[in-house]
């Protein structure tokens, strides 16, 4: 009777230890190939991170350039024109001039000058909107949209509060955020109606663009080279820790919903 | 021929302490703490092999060594395993240690017939020993898979130290729980049992030892 106990032992034993030694074999070859797995996803998750951070460091540069090319192209067509020709009237009057001739050449170079420094204001309000400053984002929306309104194009609508709590610094952002929208609606969208409601939620500005144009491809439109505007926005949205998101719009158009976190939390 | 064979194996097992223990020496100033600590692992382990041959060589029984080493294995291992664990486990782990080394010296000391201890392998102290180190070994699996960011398992020495204890210590767990009949020579299978699981034992000892010596060979991620 004892030896087929004895046998039954040995096997347990040998058996037993092989099976649990695969066992635990099998259990680090799982984690190996597991972690493996989750290594190779965070690595495709950093790629694209990257990517995306660099098609903003790009749209954001492209951006700046092409700001740079309108200001540069506004100061040599209208400023610069405007000077050499008040050089010129200034540079006809000759100590033999007579008092007439003088007199409507010093006038055409004053009234050049005048036309100069409406120039020069227009870019500077074109750089950062004296309104936003004096009278805040919402009274800077409201007169961007009644401009747009009056081409008579379009029509704009703005829901919101009349004061939103964003930090003056920040404010310029909102504001060019907004501007691109309404610009990507005019250009591109071919829509008759948009639709603004800004609203504060908790420390969050919410912005909810509609409008009733062609509508596009979001996902595909933010992952192309193409799109500048939109990775303009996110380049912007970026600096205010916010996000932009496609949102459903029964019967076509384009819905995006824009959130910043950042610019209340600056006040606490 | 097959009592030479396992008699080899076992040999060559023992023999293969000498890996880790030159990498470990040699790149000693190189190390990192839980590099260190393996090392001293490693030296205590070549200790005993060594003390343990003499002994063997004598015709005298070496069981109480590998006891002693034993408690020693244990402690170093779960210091080196605790270092990587979750902060919260730290605490009551260093506690159990505490209690676990008193309860066996306390036994073997006052209450373990000794002349009957000295020719019997201690079964619980290495069971226990070796599912608690499995567990804290699986443990660290599990927070390395909750980390936020993952990293290259190659060069993580913690990994393979993990690795070879859930390997080795799965493996020879029903071997130290019954090692006290594997070990009678009453048994008419003895010889078969003896030789065929202490060879098992060898060839797990090999993977073990492997493992130290990558775990001492890479270098760790800064």
């Amino acid at each position: 009777m004892g030896e087929p106990d004895q046998i039954t032992l040995l096997e347990i034993i040998l058996i037993g230890m092989l099976g649990m030694f695969l066992l635990g074999f099998g259990v680090v070859a799982f984690f190996i190939v597991y972690q493996r797995r989750l290594l190779k996803q965070q690595e495709a998750n950093q790629q694209i991170k990257e990517d995306y951070q660099k098609n903003l460091l790009k749209a954001s540069i492209e951006s700046q350039e092409k700001e740079r090319q309108r200001i540069a192209e506004a100061l040599h067509d209208e400023v610069g024109a405007l000077i050499t020709t008040s050089k010129l009237h200034i540079g006809q009057i000759k100590p033999n001039t007579s008092e007439a001739k003088m007199k409507e050449r010093l006038s055409s170079a004053t009234d050049i000058l005048t036309e100069t420094l409406q120039s020069v204001r227009q870019i500077s309000l074109n750089l950062k909107p004296p309104v936003l400053e004096a009278l805040g984002l919402v009274a800077a929306i409201r007169s961007l949209i009644q401009k747009i309104n009056t081409s008579g194009q379009i029509e704009i609508i703005c829901n919101g509060p009349d004061e939103l709590m964003v930090p003056p610094e920040e404010s310029l952002g909102c504001y060019r955020i907004i501007q691109e929208l309404l610009q990507n609606g005019l250009k591109h969208a071919k829509a008759s109606e948009i639709t603004l409601d800004i609203q504060q939620i908790g420390r969050s500005i919410q912005i909810d663009y509609q409008d009733n144009g062609i509508g596009f491809d979001f996902t595909k439109m933010a992952a192309s080279d193409q799109g500048l505007g939109l990775r303009n926005i996110e380049s912007r949205l970026n600096l205010l820790n916010g996000t932009i998101s496609p949102q459903f719009r029964p019967g076509g158009g384009t819905h995006l919903r824009i959130e910043t976190f950042k610019p209340v939390t600056s006040y606490d | 021929m097959i009592k030479q064979l396992v008699e080899n194996s076992t040999f060559i097992s023992s023999l293969s302490i000498i890996i880790p223990l030159i990498v470990g020496l040699v790149r000693f100033r190189k190390l990192s703490p839980t590099q260190k600590l393996l090392s001293y692992l490693v030296i205590a382990s070549a200790l005993t092999e060594i003390i343990a041959n003499i002994l063997w060589y004598q015709q005298l029984r070496n069981l109480e060594v590998y006891n002693v080493y034993a408690l020693i294995n244990f402690n170093l291992l779960a210091i080196i395993l605790s270092r990587h664990l979750y902060l919260t486990w730290r605490k009551p782990l260093k506690l159990f240690l505490i209690c676990f080394n008193g309860y066996f010296i306390i036994d073997a000391l006052f209450f373990k017939d000794l002349k009957h201890w000295e020719y019997n392998f201690n079964s619980n102290l290495t069971t226990s020993a070796s599912i608690i180190l499995i567990v804290l070994a699986l443990s660290y699996f599990h927070k390395l898979l909750k980390e936020v960011r993952y990293q290259k398992l190659e060069r993580n020495s913690q990994f393979w130290i993990s690795s070879g204890i859930v390997m080795y210590y799965s493996g020879t767990l029903i071997l130290f729980l019954l090692g006290n009949q594997v070990n009678d020579p009453e048994y008419s299978y003895y010889y078969e049992l003896h030789f065929a699981a202490w060879g098992l034992n060898s060839f797990f000892n090999l993977v073990l030892n492997t493992t130290y010596t990558i775990a001492l060979w890479v270098n760790p991620i800064k």
